[in-house]
């Protein structure tokens, strides 16, 4: 209803200033002259009346986006409640082409998941454990977890509830 | 010092390329203001080109790193600019586009002053907006789990990564959109020597000034720039314009590139240049690999432009269209071969889009999705009434004889388009539909507004006042 209401007024406007203009029964040329009109006028206008709002908004951005630094920055999209330092310590970990198969537990889980393979990159994430060279526990334990039986040693802690551990065929 | 002239390197290579197509088209006219007017169209073209190009070598393995970026690149430019007389005079200083604009100018007075101070004002507002895209950080949900992680992958490994594409560990990060825009990405972070999420932004905001550049000069060329340069600096100032491209989505780049195809199919339409019919396939190609809307809203707008001639008095035209949708298929087939050899789909099937029985059980997603889209595109505050504007305009061009036809394309266009997005609602596997519904359907509306921009460029161009760009 409301695009029609829009398309409505722009017609009998044109219509409107067509009938002004040509002083007797508009053409379709005459309307469609007089809405190209009211579309530059309007155009011109919606610059003028928006670019210094735009221009402020850019500027005010570019005052917020410069204080960061460029680890805060390349961490500006995690997702609210992701532990994102514990990606960073795990980046640390994983060799070049090396594997890994996330178990996380909670309502955020695909928050983590994406955020963590991307984080994570280039390396791989699989979707099958037995495939990955590391396993990794977000806010899971890595002995209690239906997964332990395929680590090859103790997991390594980064902290309560966030650990990694070599899977068993790993080299 | 090199994460920001190594993109501008990128950037001229781009532009290079994209002078040697104009050229080989026959657009340049051969004159340093006529080549410095083209650059925003050229640098378009060029991205559009080139990238389609390397996606093509990708497909069949070949890696592109900055060494076959430039190569293409330059070949491009020079097998451009060597076709034509005209592509050896592009660098020559002697009267051309500008001067005529001079002249034209000068004869309204008003208008010139006009233009010029809106000019300046653009000028002012593009370096602001390149201060604040250079250090806007990536936070953006998509564009880091989608079209910037597909960047990274492809600045890590150079060739397309199969497992990375195929795995089910990666399917939510849709690995059938096209490549176009990561592809990019990738070839500035190589430029770059490092991946640098901030500075990529002002990538995506050159496209924005490229675009409105493209259109001055368009219209420049068609003598209707008095007309096109409101029109075209208000698209820098639609809040659902800029605002979404500093997420670095591929919506607003698609859409720009949309509303250049469609607005020089209509070129052709309406003179039946076949250079611009070129362009335009050039332009629908590129949004077509950008994103999936960009595909299914070029198909739409081919197609509406076959019936449309086939309707019409010149359906010899007909054949050279036909020309023209090998060109377009030929553009975007290798990205689609490539997935579907490797067993990647999409969120939907089109068999299961094309059988009744389907339909009829997903029936109750199409009054939503219709009213979704539709609300969207209403929002005078995003896209400060593009629609009615260019709807009603066309509407009334439907009485004007000489603009029926056009009139008609862009509406269909139009119509067929949102139908088009409603189907894909329709027949997705997406739940819950809301939440599909509420996190895109203010971006592909995009589709609709570029097609209303390109409507209202070219029906607002005075018919008789129209000159060739020859």
């Amino acid at each position: 209803m409301v695009l029609l209401i829009q398309l409505g007024a722009v017609l009998l406007t044109g219509l409107v200033a067509a009938a002004v203009w040509s002083k007797s029964r508009p053409s379709s040329q005459a309307v469609a002259r007089a809405i190209v009109i009211l579309a530059l006028v309007f155009g011109y206008l919606a610059f003028w009346g928006k670019v210094w709002k735009a221009s402020d908004d850019l500027l005010s951005q570019r005052s917020q986006s410069e204080k960061l630094t460029q680890a805060q920055a390349a961490v500006a999209g995690t997702p609210v409640g992701v532990n994102t330092s514990f990606a960073q310590w795990i980046k640390h970990r994983l060799d070049p082409g090396e594997r890994y198969y996330l178990v996380s537990k909670g309502s955020n889980s695909e928050q983590v998941y994406q955020w963590f393979t991307y984080v994570l990159s280039p390396n791989l994430a699989t979707a099958d454990p037995r495939q990955a060279d590391w396993l990794i526990f977000y806010g899971d334990s890595a002995t209690s977890s239906p997964y332990a039986q395929l680590i090859r040693a103790g997991a390594q802690r980064f902290e309560p509830g966030y650990s990694i551990a070599r899977v068993s065929h790993a080299s | 010092m090199r994460a920001d002239l190594g993109p501008a390197a990128v950037d001229i290579l781009f532009v290079l390329a994209g002078l040697g197509v104009l050229n080989a088209v026959g657009v340049l006219r051969g004159s340093l203001s006529d080549t410095a007017a083209a650059v925003g169209l050229a640098f378009l073209a060029g991205i559009c080109f080139v990238m389609t190009l390397s996606i093509a070598l990708l497909t069949i393995g070949v890696p592109i790193r900055l060494p076959i970026f430039v190569a293409l690149s330059l070949s491009a430019a020079l097998l451009g600019l060597l076709s034509r007389p005209t592509g050896r005079q592009v660098f020559r200083l002697h009267g051309g586009s500008l001067g005529e604009l001079r002249s034209r100018l000068r004869r309204k007075r008003l208008q010139a002053w006009i233009a010029t101070v809106t000019l300046c004002g653009f000028g002012v507002y593009a370096v602001i907006g390149a201060l604040e895209t250079r250090v806007q950080p990536l936070d953006a949900w998509d564009a880091w789990s989608i079209w910037t992680r597909k960047a990274e992958m492809l600045f890590f490994s150079g060739s397309l990564p199969v497992d990375f594409f195929t795995s089910s560990a990666y399917t939510f990060m849709h690995p059938d959109y096209p490549i176009l825009l990561p592809l990019f990405e990738s070839v500035q972070f190589r430029a770059m020597g490092k991946i640098d999420t901030q500075a990529i932004h002002l990538q995506f905001w050159l496209l924005l000034v490229a675009f409105v550049w493209a259109i001055l000069y368009l219209g420049l060329r068609r003598g209707t720039i008095v007309v096109w340069l409101p029109l075209a600096v208000a698209v820098s100032i639609v809040p659902a314009v800029w605002g979404q491209l500093l997420t670095a989505y591929a919506d607003i780049p698609m859409a720009l590139l949309l509303s250049l195809g469609v607005l020089l199919l209509g070129e052709w339409l309406a003179s039946r240049d076949w250079r611009m019919l070129a362009l335009a396939v050039l332009f629908l190609v590129g949004s077509a690999n950008t994103k999936n809307e960009g595909l299914m809203a070029a198909v739409v707008a081919l197609g509406v432009a076959g019936a449309v001639t086939a309707l019409g008095p010149r359906r010899v035209d007909l054949r050279v269209l036909g020309l023209a949708v090998c060109a377009f298929v030929a553009g975007i087939l290798p990205w689609r071969i490539w997935t579907e050899s490797h067993g990647i789909r999409g969120d939907f099937s089109v068999r299961d889009g094309l059988s009744p029985s389907f339909l009829a059980d997903h029936a109750g997603r199409v009054w939503p999705s219709v009213q979704s889209l539709y609300s969207q595109l209403v929002i005078d505050t995003s896209w400060l009434y593009v629609v009615p504007l260019g709807g009603a305009l066309a509407l009334v061009c439907l009485f004007v004889q000489r603009k029926r036809s056009l009139a008609a394309f862009y509406l269909a266009t139009g119509a067929l388009a949102f139908a088009a997005l409603v189907w894909v609602y329709w027949i997705s596997a997406t739940i819950p539909l809301g939440f599909y519904l509420s996190t895109s359907a203010y971006r592909v509306v995009s589709v609709l507004t570029a097609v209303a921009f390109a409507a209202l460029l070219q029906l607002a161009s005075p018919t008789d006042d129209r000159s060739e760009l020859g």
